[in-house]
């Protein structure tokens, strides 16, 4: 072995990740090739003086305790929690596809009202199938998968079958995430939800 | 036994029981934080990028798919945050300011105790090029493999094992270089 070729596997050494010959090898070059090893005796001692580096001002033990309050409160607190909720309580047949079309009224905004005639496929189960996997639609996940035109397209349906008055141009002026609505943004989808769908949600 | 601990502990948040979260927080806390002052050096940040981790982790959870171990997926999210945060410093002269009158304090602490290779290491792992940096602060403090390295800096292990290889290198010059400059 090489003095080049024993440093390159110096990385796999380190993970044991070298098969049995070559480890052997390596060893021998190791024991024989004074250079080398010194290069090896630095760099493991350079390693073992990083680990010997402490933590920048390490935080007294009550931290952690107001660190995991204040986590729990963003939590408790997420529109994400009441959405989850929501979701839930939209969970019927058809419950998935409203609850997305209630993701697609803060998702796309306005801009997805367009008087533009959409295909009217007769089935949204099998519109969804067609392009997101079935237990994933189920987990309300099954959009991750699909290319950004194919989102487009599927939620300006569901715009249009779901919230054909509403006129969002003053509410939601840009694109926005549902998880990222303060609690006002998301009483007020929900309101919007509950008015034009006639259905209750939570 | 993590992963069964970890996995019962996901699936009771996941069915409603949300103090079960509580749980992977007070078990992952102190390795991410840790992790994220490494990267990010001011507590204050650090704090803030851990809470963001574990919030956007709870967001995510039903995404997750146990393909990894929940702390390599909290890292993964954590390096994210970390990420943009260090973009955002970079950009702000005042947060930078604060962050050396940070640093000048605990340096002066250490230099103190007797520790000044200590300061200068750190501050030579600090000058490493950002995917260099977090390829051996992962290996050397998070002690991962270099597969789950790969994992959560986003890249192949191939790409993670040359950063590292190239940041060592690099410190080992630095370290050289100085100490014969004491000679």
């Amino acid at each position: 072995m090489k003095c080049n070729e024993f440093q390159n596997l110096w990385t796999e050494a380190l993970d044991e990740g070298l098969a049995p010959e070559k480890k052997r090898e390596w060893e021998t070059h190791r024991d024989s090739c004074p250079a080398c090893r010194e290069e090896l005796e630095s760099l493991d001692s350079l390693q073992h003086q990083l680990r010997g580096i402490p933590p920048a001002n390490p935080p007294p033990p009550v931290f952690w305790n107001r660190q995991t309050e204040s986590i729990m409160k963003k939590i408790e607190a997420a529109p994400g929690r009441r959405l989850s909720r929501l979701w839930e309580a939209l969970f019927q047949p058809r419950g998935a596809f409203a609850a997305a079309a209630l993701a697609l009224l803060i998702f796309f905004g306005y801009r997805y009202f367009s008087p533009t005639p959409l295909s009217d496929p007769a089935d949204e189960n099998q519109w969804a199938l067609q392009l997101g996997d079935e237990e994933e639609i189920e987990q309300g996940s099954w959009d991750l998968d699909l290319t950004e035109e194919q989102l487009d397209d599927y939620y300006a349906y569901l715009a249009q079958k779901y919230f054909p008055q509403v006129d969002l141009e003053d509410e939601f002026s840009e694109k926005v995430w549902i998880e990222d609505l303060d609690e006002q943004g998301l009483d007020q989808a929900i309101q919007f939800y509950e008015k034009n769908s006639g259905r209750r949600t939570l | 036994m993590v992963f069964d601990e970890d996995r019962s502990l996901i699936e009771e948040v996941l069915s409603g029981r949300l103090e079960a979260f509580e749980g992977l927080i007070r078990k992952y806390q102190k390795p991410i934080f840790y992790f994220v002052q490494r990267m990010l050096r001011r507590q204050e940040d650090s704090d803030d990028v851990t809470q963001k981790t574990f919030v956007q982790a709870y967001r995510n959870l039903a995404k997750f798919r146990f393909e990894s171990s929940f702390k390599t997926w909290l890292t993964k999210i954590a390096i994210n945050l970390a990420r943009n945060q260090l973009r955002i410093l970079s950009r702000s002269f005042f947060e930078l300011d604060d962050q050396v009158a940070d640093e000048k304090t605990q340096n002066e602490m250490e230099r103190r105790e007797g520790e000044e290779e200590k300061i200068w290491l750190k501050q030579a792992l600090d000058g490493l090029p950002p995917t260099q940096k977090e390829v051996v602060v992962l290996r050397i403090y998070d002690e991962l493999s270099f597969k789950k390295i790969a994992q959560v800096v986003g890249s192949n292990e191939g790409t993670a094992k040359v950063n590292f290889h190239h940041g060592m290198r690099r410190l080992k010059e630095m370290y050289e270089k100085r100490r014969k400059s004491e000679e």
